[in-house]
């Protein structure tokens, strides 16, 4: 089947046919269900610069309030071809391979913390790393030679993440946030950072951060070594660890 | 006399720190660079975060570029030296790295609009800042990144300038409760007995105090979580209870629940991590803090704008800041007042 040749410069949502532009929205307003209601819905589209806007569903939701799912052509363009996303750039190993380089470069077990931490309950992301089993065919660091990983769990406050690794004297601290509603991930994670600071260890830790809405450079922004999101595997992690371990002397 | 000239007079370096992100610290550093071009001071500058990027990428609000002059010195991340405008002559490529990539030393040449990425590791930043002034630099501004503090201890920095704003809550009252409780952290009192105070800095490690100056350091490996059990092996004899490290909300309320209320020492206010309400329960109950170096605090600049879309009166909001904080001199940066 021969393809239409896309325009990476203009690039459209597609929907039925290329540069149809069709997106499929939805949202709840704050008014009662009814006609007043659709009209509502279709004039904030097109406000939002959709053409065409249409109400496929909507459901009075009680309380006065009314949820719509919309579709409308969408009148905007990306130029896919100028887009530069900072990530972390190294060529990853898999887990031999960071077993190899820790028994040949670094000569000792090194060891890793992690936790959720603040109001966060949401491990799925540290234990994907972390345990033993691991996801999507991964296997967690608990299972590599050369690495003791320590997962602290859920909820964990700063300040005991911090005695911990002093305790263990960590090599790597991994912070999972996943909860990341209003902002609330951004003061838990610079607390985390001034806090090593305070006890005078930032600069013998690697710390990282990881969650599906933590990017690398929003981690780094925040004071970071790293940050991964989603899609990451233990071994990209473990790699960034041991090469920085090495590159910043702390072997 | 200009804030600058006053700042070049007294220090070498600075520290621009924020009570939270877009409190306007790119705009007090602008304002900084704008006040020595005028006076011919030469500016040092680098950043703990990343800044002069035009979009914010938590908030993703419009933010301030940063806009430098000849012969300004700057140390900031390689890769970012294509994204401004600037003409930059490199002096130097450190040993030292940003998140960005290793750190640079540049001359400007031309002006135009530059971006600022440094070390955040805050060891680091200190040793950029005597590179900058070995280059030349009168004074070096350091801008902190997001709400962090420690840039500001004076370990790093001489002096620093507090950026507050509307961003800190939507209640006028809160911004400037806040606002108040962190610079009261920041100028807690200092320890007067300078022996001890010596003694202290060099031993560098939690421990007690007798009334006959004897330190007694438990075999702990940090002060975190362990204040009861500093308090259980204090004695009628003690006078001090010294934490080398960070101060949590709930060691505070161990120190105030123990049984000798014992005055604490730390290094200096970027060690206390508690909020407002908690500390303040904790010197009602009378619990004493004192630090071995005070945080010289130069100006409050603050931004009544909050990018979430309000705004306070500036003067409302310097006249109540101003009651709250003493002498300490206020700066609405946007607004000139």
């Amino acid at each position: 089947m021969a393809l239409e040749k896309v325009d990476l410069t203009k690039v459209k949502p597609y929907g039925d046919t290329l540069n149809d532009g069709k997106v499929q929205l939805s949202f709840t307003l704050p008014i009662p269900y009814g006609d007043e209601a659709d009209e509502a819905a279709k004039q904030l589209l097109k406000k939002m610069g959709f053409s065409e806007p249409s109400v496929v569903f909507s459901k009075d939701l009680g309380v006065g309030y009314t949820f719509f799912t919309m579709y409308g052509n969408s009148s905007y363009t990306v130029d896919y071809t100028k887009i530069e996303v900072p990530k972390v750039d190294l060529e990853f190993m898999d887990k031999y391979g960071v077993e190899a380089f820790i028994e040949e470069n670094i000569k000792r077990e090194i060891v890793v913390i992690g936790a959720c931490t603040g109001s966060d309950a949401h491990t799925v992301g540290i234990d994907a790393i972390m345990n033993m089993k691991g996801f999507d065919g991964h296997y967690g660091l608990e299972r590599y030679k050369g690495i003791e990983a320590i997962n602290l769990g859920s909820q964990v406050p700063n300040e005991e993440l911090v005695a911990k690794a002093i305790e263990l004297n960590a090599d790597a601290i991994l912070v999972s946030q996943v909860v990341t509603q209003k902002d609330v991930h951004i003061p838990n994670l610079t607390q985390l950072v001034e806090m090593l600071e305070a006890e005078g260890i930032r600069k013998k830790i690697i710390l990282i951060a990881g969650g599906p809405r933590i990017s690398h450079e929003l981690a780094q922004e925040l004071g970071y070594d790293a940050g991964f999101g989603s899609g990451s595997y233990a071994s990209h992690v473990a790699t960034f660890i041991v090469k920085q371990l090495v590159d910043r002397k702390l072997v | 006399m200009k804030l600058i000239e006053k700042l070049n007079l007294q220090y070498n370096s600075i520290a621009i720190i924020g009570l939270a992100k877009n409190a306007g610290k790119t705009v007090t550093l602008n304002y900084l660079i704008e006040e020595a071009y005028e006076s011919g001071i030469k500016l040092g500058l680098t950043s703990t975060g990343r800044d002069g990027e035009r979009v914010d990428i938590v908030t993703d609000t419009d933010k301030p570029a940063i806009y430098v002059t000849v012969d300004t010195l700057i140390a900031t991340a390689k890769s970012l030296l294509d994204k401004g405008d600037a003409r930059l002559e490199i002096l130097e490529s450190t040993a030292y790295t940003s998140p960005m990539g290793n750190i640079v030393i540049c001359r400007v040449k031309e002006e135009g609009n530059i971006q600022l990425a440094g070390p955040s590791v805050a060891d680091e930043i200190q040793k950029i800042k005597r590179k900058l002034i070995g280059y030349g630099a009168d004074l070096v501004i350091i801008d902190g990144a997001i709400d962090r503090r420690a840039v500001s201890s004076p370990h790093i920095t001489d002096a620093c300038i507090v950026s507050t704003g509307a961003v800190l809550s939507r209640d006028i009252h809160k911004v400037v409760a806040q606002t108040a409780y962190y610079i009261k952290l920041m100028t807690l009192p200092e320890m007067t007995d300078k022996k001890l105070k010596t003694r202290l800095g060099e031993t560098g490690k939690t421990c007690m105090i007798d009334e006959n100056g004897n330190i007694n350091c438990p075999n702990i490996k940090t002060g975190l979580g362990r204040v009861k059990t500093l308090t259980t092996l204090t004695s009628e004899d003690t006078r001090y209870i010294y934490i080398s490290g960070a101060v949590t909300s709930s060691m505070l309320m161990d120190l105030a629940n123990a049984r000798h209320k014992l005055p604490l020492v730390i290094d200096d206010g970027t060690r206390i991590f508690s909020d407002y309400q908690n500390f303040n329960h904790v010197i009602r109950k009378g619990v004493k803090i004192f630090v071995l170096n005070p945080i010289k605090i130069e100006a409050i600049t603050v931004n009544p704008i909050s990018p979430l879309g309000y705004s306070f009166s500036s003067r409302e909001l310097t006249t109540l800041l101003r009651a709250a904080i003493g002498d300490i001199p206020i700066l609405d940066v946007l607004g000139g007042e």
